[in-house]
């Protein structure tokens, strides 16, 4: 019992100097949840300027922010973004060209600017910016195939391939290793 | 002047004898930096080959499709015989990820009934998992367009052929232009020597101003009051006692991580600039910690506890923009995250003008911080 009444005496002591409470308790939960924070997500991360912000740069950027393993952050500017990627801050950057939406309505090609650097993930995270595109430019490329195929022009072939109803005769499952559900994400310290 | 500089002689000659300025300023943030920059080789996951496993189960011409597609990407794919083998290689590191082409998935693309690709994924590997799953989306556009195609031109099996051809060798609508960047964070020795040396600029600086709760507490700071002494001349001597160890330890700490360690601070001119503005911004913060109390020990625990807050928010002990979000905000409030902001530009060679935000930056907070300081200093240089 005397031990008990020294250590709760000590206890009080440390305790009553609140400074402690902070380096005994406060700071090393602050530091776990600090390097949580940092290095608990082992999802890739893209920055992306969305440009016009249209409907479909909107798709394609939760396209891509939806997949596994990918974490997307807006970005307001080109140079903001150039930043993010030379510093680390993000895997690769995505710049949606202003105009995205005109261009593919209008049934011509569109570009995306890829923020690129040569030591990071940037090279895995590109196969999966340009599933997304592929997925986006699906129907564009049919309507051109049909054009090239009857003739007529582009915005006949793009209505045509438009009232084609047609379900994904192929379709992708994401499954864990054990044969069960993947989860959604799980960060390295899980 | 000359009764300031006699003060920080004082305090100079007072901390080098108890040897506590050395330890604080250098040994401490040296040991930290070389433990850290040994222990910690990168922060982020570098450009790497990742390797894919190939299931077949189609025997067709679709697996022929996944082994072009790999070929320009950082991706080695490689049969993996069969799924109970693959799951196990997945399972155990061995592959990244696995693709299993299921029956019937060549005969999809003429118009077969619908299948799915499975992707074996390890959750601990989500890029690998990533990566397998966009090769297998990529394909499943592939077929949907061949299949829209065919449908919106009424194809027949044998035209299908032409048309899978013909979206094969589509030029896509959308195309992705590479921008290649430069690298613009430190390597881990440059930044845990320049992450250290700021972390403890803040310890070393406390010296300074915070002793004058001490010669309060201990009278000799009502026998300077009384003396021929000008009030500003005691707290410029303080000031210049925090600025004296403060630059000496940032000095000391860039030359010796620079000669003893490897570490690439940067532009001498650049590291110069920005070492001045964050001993400023460190001794105006601690002189404002100092005026809100009341005893030195209340002053060193504060002291330490704000010391340690901004260090752990401004990348001290690791680079927390790198977390975004709040973390990456809170962060540059600190004047460490400027501090090492300004050596990140620094670092790729970049001129002079790169570090004209962070210097402005610091100085901002050392002028706010050093207002404040001062307006309320004076309470402690009341006899």
């Amino acid at each position: 019992m005397r031990v008990l009444a020294i250590v709760r005496t000590e206890l009080i002591r440390i305790f009553r100097w609140r400074a402690n409470v902070f380096f005994f308790l406060i700071m090393p939960m602050g530091l776990i949840l600090l390097l949580g924070v940092v290095f608990g997500n082992s999802n890739a991360r893209v920055g992306v300027v969305k440009g016009e912000n249209g409907p479909l740069a909107r798709q394609l950027v939760e396209a891509l922010g939806s997949q596994s393993g990918l974490d997307t952050k807006s970005y307001g500017s080109k140079s903001s973004l150039e930043k993010a990627v030379e510093r680390g801050n993000v895997s690769a950057g995505l710049v949606i060209v202003s105009n995205y939406d005109r261009l593919l309505r209008a049934g011509e090609s569109a570009s995306i600017r890829y923020f690129a650097r040569p030591d990071s993930l940037a090279p895995q995270v590109r196969i999966a910016v340009e599933a997304a595109v592929s997925a986006q430019g699906s129907n564009l490329t049919a309507a051109r195939v049909v054009r090239s195929e009857r003739g007529g022009t582009l915005a006949s072939a793009i209505e045509r391939v438009s009232a084609v109803k047609v379900s994904s005769p192929v379709g992708v499952q994401l499954l864990a290793a054990s044969g069960g559900k993947y989860p959604r994400s799980r960060g390295q310290f899980q | 002047m000359r009764a300031a500089s006699l003060i920080t002689a004082k305090d100079l000659r007072q901390r080098l004898r108890d040897r506590s300025a050395f330890l604080v300023a250098v040994v401490a943030p040296l040991a930290l930096a070389f433990a850290l920059s040994v222990t910690i080789s990168g922060f982020s996951a570098g450009s790497q080959t990742y390797h894919l496993g190939l299931v077949d189960l189609d025997h067709g011409r679709a697996a022929s499709g996944f082994y072009a597609a790999v070929k320009d990407a950082p991706v080695i794919l490689r049969d993996a015989g069969t799924l109970a083998r693959a799951r196990r290689l997945v399972k155990n590191g061995k592959l990244d990820a696995a693709l299993v082409l299921p029956r019937g998935l060549s005969a999809a693309s003429r118009g077969g009934s619908s299948v799915r690709i499975e992707v074996i994924g390890d959750p601990k590997n989500a890029i690998g998992a990533l990566v397998a799953r966009s090769f297998a989306a990529s394909y499943a556009s592939y077929v949907r367009t061949i299949a829209v195609a065919s449908r919106a031109l009424e194809a027949d099996r044998v035209a299908m052929i032409r048309i899978a051809g013909e979206v094969a060798s589509a030029k896509p609508p959308i195309s992705v232009g590479d921008i290649s960047t430069t690298r613009k964070n430190l390597d881990p020795k440059t930044y845990y020597a320049a992450a250290m040396a700021v972390f403890f600029l803040f310890f070393a600086v406390q010296f300074g101003i915070s002793s004058l709760l001490n010669e309060r507490s201990e009278g000799t700071l009502a026998r300077m009051l009384v003396a021929p002494i000008p009030r500003l001349s005691i707290l410029g001597g303080k000031a210049m006692t925090s600025l004296a160890l403060g630059l000496t330890s940032m000095v000391v700490l860039a030359l010796t991580t620079r000669y003893a360690l490897g570490a690439h601070w940067g532009n001498p001119l650049g590291v110069g600039a920005l070492i001045v503005c964050a001993v400023l911004a460190a001794t105006a913060v601690t002189a404002l910690v100092t005026t809100l109390a009341k005893t030195s020990e209340q002053a060193n625990a504060w002291l330490a506890i704000v010391s340690v807050v901004l260090g752990m928010l401004g990348g001290s002990f690791f680079p927390v923009a790198q977390a975004g979000g709040l973390v990456a905000t809170l962060s540059k409030i600190t004047p460490h995250a400027w501090f090492l902001s300004g050596l990140q530009d620094l670092s790729s060679g970049g001129a002079l003008s790169v570090i004209v935000e962070p210097v402005l930056v610091l100085l901002a907070i050392a002028g706010a911080c050093g207002a404040m300081a001062l307006v309320r200093i004076r309470r402690l240089i009341e006899p």
